[in-house]
């Protein structure tokens, strides 16, 4: 059997920065030499997996093209992976056992409620993402999602003053659902935060460990 | 990069008292939905940090105890929120039992059954209300309380909650 590669889930409602999470963050996690792959989940469409494609992997080269796998799910997003995440683990049992040098693979969910978690046979770390033009009501209404995720990213905080959001209350009410687990505010257009994101998955779910495949070994490749 | 942990005993078996028996241990919390995971990291009760990874297919248990270094942790399950329904006829008449499976099953909660008696866990004491609802047809015929405790479901139904 190979070695089981890390798992992040990343899910959250529609519109709410999924995809835009994963462009911001596999930039930072690249630059420290992780080898990722992207697995994106949508009902229809396989359009956000196209644009990462081309962003992070054509013309960035960040990673391989090939590596940045788009699945059309069909019915409700939560489903393909919760319920029955057997389409996600066959994909990811193929990428494991072609690509072992691999540090890290997101999944990222079609855009669901908030009650939406991953199964834990599928992913070993869940993120969820809500943003601030949602209301800042939005982590006091609590739900699945919001208060059993590993960590909580509140997106957009660039337009709370435009929507009337009070990001005070979004923080007490989220160290209140919350307790001790983690939550942060970004904005992934400017990157603010984005650093704190990947600093909690280095450390809460790749324990630390340096890349498997160092830099210099990789140009060589 | 972390030392990792293994799983060498429980405390409710006869051998795991054995291995705890006057030694120091550490305690860790985790939810029962933590539980689930094959891969985390946290830190104890007095601190330390610990990072598990165990095979597929196997996961923690209220009771485990791990071995970190030359430490030794103890799993925690947290209490949670439950209802506890009891059906008020000694025989349990057939429409009462079918319509509580068909309601429960209907909202995605695991179960575990004891006495006559089905237990599955709620989010906030706010869904009592909406139980109560669910349940008018056969209210008259249960009993229904609201506890805090270890739950632990019956594992051969697999069940997803939201």
């Amino acid at each position: 059997m190979t070695d089981r590669i890390p798992r992040l889930g990343i899910g959250g409602p529609v519109g709410s920065g999924k995809s835009m999470l994963i462009e911001r963050v596999v930039p930072v996690l690249a630059s420290k030499g992780y080898s990722i792959s992207i697995i994106s989940n949508d009902v229809i469409s396989k359009e956000d997996a196209d644009r990462m494609r081309k962003n992070l992997a054509t013309d960035r080269g960040l990673l391989p093209e090939n590596l940045v796998i788009g699945i059309a799910t069909g019915g409700c997003p939560h489903t393909a992976i919760r319920e029955d995440p057997s389409i996600n683990i066959s994909v990811i049992e193929e990428i494991e056992e072609k690509h072992p040098e691999l540090d890290l693979i997101i999944i990222e969910s079609g855009g669901d409620n908030i009650t939406t978690t991953f199964s834990p046979s599928l992913a070993d770390y869940f993120i969820y993402i809500i943003d601030v033009a949602g209301g800042d009501k939005y982590p006091r209404k609590s739900g699945l999602g919001i208060e059993s995720c590993d960590l909580l990213v509140i997106n957009k905080i660039d337009l709370a003053p435009h929507v009337g959001a009070d990001l005070n209350v979004m923080k007490q009410d989220a160290e209140r659902i919350r307790k001790d687990k983690p939550y942060v505010f970004v904005n992934c257009k400017n990157d603010t935060g984005i650093d704190t994101v990947s600093e909690h998955i280095i450390r809460d779910l790749l324990f630390d460990s340096m890349p498997k495949v160092t830099l210099p070994d990789r140009q060589r490749q | 990069m972390l030392s990792q942990t293994a799983i060498i005993g429980n405390i409710f078996a006869k051998s795991g008292s054995q291995i705890l028996k006057g030694k120091a241990f550490e305690k860790l919390q985790i939810s029962r939905h933590d539980l689930e995971k094959n891969r985390l990291r946290r830190t104890t009760d007095k601190g330390v940090d610990i990072a598990i990874i165990l095979e597929r297919g196997t996961k923690l248990q209220h009771g485990d105890i791990l071995k970190h270094d030359e430490s030794l942790v103890v799993i925690e399950q947290i209490p949670e929120k439950v209802i506890t329904i009891k059906t008020k006829e000694k025989d349990g008449a057939f429409e009462v039992l079918v319509l509580l499976g068909h309601i429960i099953g209907n909202r995605h909660r695991p179960i575990s059954l004891e006495d006559r008696s089905v237990t599955f866990p709620i989010q906030a004491e706010s869904e009592l209300e909406v139980f109560e609802r669910l349940f008018a047809p056969i209210i008259g015929k249960i009993e229904m309380s609201v506890e805090e405790k270890i739950y632990k479901p019956d594992e051969r139904m697999n069940v997803h909650e939201h």
